[in-house]
């Protein structure tokens, strides 16, 4: 890497303007490189001098009056909805058939939530069998499918329990709290890994909400800096999620990197890394199970 | 920000009086609509009321740390209505421009905050045309350089190549803002 290039990849990574593999690029000059580091604080500084350059405008002087009262009251004023999206009010035929459609998923939701409790019902039930889902005999298939349940799906969730017991009962797994980014925007999580299991536990929580067509991933990165993704994943609505991970035996993640990718629908597609963790690192660690 | 802490409404006024301009003003640079602008001044100001914490002294400035807060909050928003406008696509924002005499009387802001916003300014103008625009849309817009490639018709390297040099640009003639330490000197204050 040439001078010039080291600086291009600080200078963007500090506007928060690089694609994931340049950022992932960055993070590991930073990371491997002090002088790096001290550049990129250096960048950062003026980075955030740079909203000092828009002209003054005056807010609405009822605003002042808005904010405080809120703060008196503890409570979080919300702009009302019709101003936010009065072009859109208008349609009342969309109106409708978004009405027709929430009240659908509504229905199909608590559907799917039956089938997920009578599903854990079985699989707590009888965890001996999971290893039998294979086996359209097994009384434990059988009755997923009697309620429904798809077989991937009965594997999914079995195989994520089977990861979750792994995970929680290696004495030498590993807990941590992830790094923050300049996409975090106030995210934060922790992991807890197991190199025994070759596999882990992601929860986040105050995730930004992604533009539609979206979606979150995680991506683990082993000694050699071979990417993997782990994991695609979508938030509530209050930005929380538990993630199950599973590396593929091959490779040892020394790294998880939460990343914003553009496209659901192609795991090509990147985007700014949001939360980050270094796996071997000590100072951050310290073993679940005593 | 320990009397925030303590639930003073009197420091949650003299901050909001100090810096709601700025916030705002930041805001509207970004998202380009008055009413979504003055939604996250509302949140930035809730959030330091209701999470005084979440500012951390020892990580910089409050001023660096609020414009950030603020940028962020905006992009978000602005990711969230899918508006992706760029600058030169835009008329004049919206809202009524503070007649203040940058850096002498600004009634917002204090005197050396007004004194580095005309320094900003002054830096940002005296940047070539290209080099500025490249980074605004990285900055306000909060497109990467891949989509500033895009949006702009210019090779992805000719894009690298101005954010660098624009960058060292303001480097240079921003330097006395920046301590030896990095932090940046908002000119002390209630605040930092």
């Amino acid at each position: 890497m040439t001078p010039e290039e080291r600086e291009e990849l600080l200078a963007g990574y500090a506007l928060g303007s690089l694609s994931t593999p340049d950022a992932l690029d960055a993070d590991r000059l930073v990371r491997t490189d002090a002088s790096a580091e001290a550049e990129l604080r250096a960048f950062r500084e003026i980075a955030d001098l740079i909203a000092l350059s828009v002209p003054l405008r005056q807010a609405d002087p009822a605003l002042r009056q808005r904010v405080m009262s809120a703060a008196r009251q503890g409570r979080v004023w919300r702009p009302a909805l019709w101003r936010r999206y009065w072009p859109v009010a208008g349609l009342a035929a969309s109106l409708l058939i978004v009405t027709f459609w929430a009240v659908s998923l509504q229905t199909s939701l608590v559907h799917l939530r039956q089938q997920t409790e009578q599903l854990s019902a079985i699989v707590e039930a009888d965890a001996k069998r999971l290893d039998k889902l294979g086996d359209p005999t097994a009384p434990g298939v059988q009755q997923a499918n009697a309620i429904g349940v798809p077989l991937s799906q009965l594997q999914t969730t079995a195989s994520d329990q089977q990861v979750l017991i792994a995970v929680q009962t290696d004495p030498a797994a590993i807990l941590g709290q992830f790094d923050t980014t300049a996409a975090s925007h106030g995210a934060s999580g922790q992991y807890v890994w197991s190199n025994n299991a070759d596999a882990g536990v992601v929860t986040v929580r105050d995730l930004p909400q992604l533009p539609l067509g979206g979606a979150y991933r995680v991506w683990l990165e082993d000694g050699l800096s071979r990417l993997m993704v782990a994991r695609s994943f979508a938030p509530d609505r209050n930005g929380k999620a538990e993630i199950v991970l599973q590396a593929d035996g091959k490779m040892k993640p020394v790294r998880i990197y939460v990343v914003a990718a553009s496209r659901a629908d192609d795991p090509r597609s990147t985007g700014p890394v949001v939360l980050l963790a270094d796996v071997t690192r000590a100072s951050l660690s310290s073993t679940l199970v005593p | 920000m320990a009397a925030l802490g303590d639930g003073d409404l009197e420091a949650l006024e003299g901050l909001y009086d100090r810096y709601s301009t700025l916030v705002f003003s930041v805001s509207l640079r970004v998202l380009h609509d008055t009413q979504l602008a003055e939604d996250v001044v509302q949140e930035v100001v809730l959030r330091l009321w209701r999470q005084p914490s979440s500012y951390d002294p020892t990580r910089g400035r409050f001023i660096s740390w609020l414009m950030s807060v603020t940028r962020n909050r905006s992009l978000d928003e602005l990711r969230r209505v899918t508006r992706r406008l760029r600058s030169e696509d835009l008329e004049e924002e919206p809202g009524r421009e503070l007649p203040a005499p940058e850096g002498v009387d600004d009634p917002q802001a204090g005197l050396l905050l007004a004194e580095r916003r005309a320094a900003v300014r002054a830096a940002m103008t005296r940047l070539p045309p290209a080099q500025r625009r490249v980074i605004e849309l990285a900055y306000f817009g909060g497109l990467t350089q891949v989509e500033i490639a895009q949006a702009t018709g210019d090779p992805l390297g000719t894009v690298k190549t101005r954010v660098r040099l624009g960058m060292q640009k303001l480097r240079e003639s921003l330097e006395e803002f920046i301590n030896e330490d990095g932090a940046v000197d908002d000119g002390g204050g209630i605040w930092t």
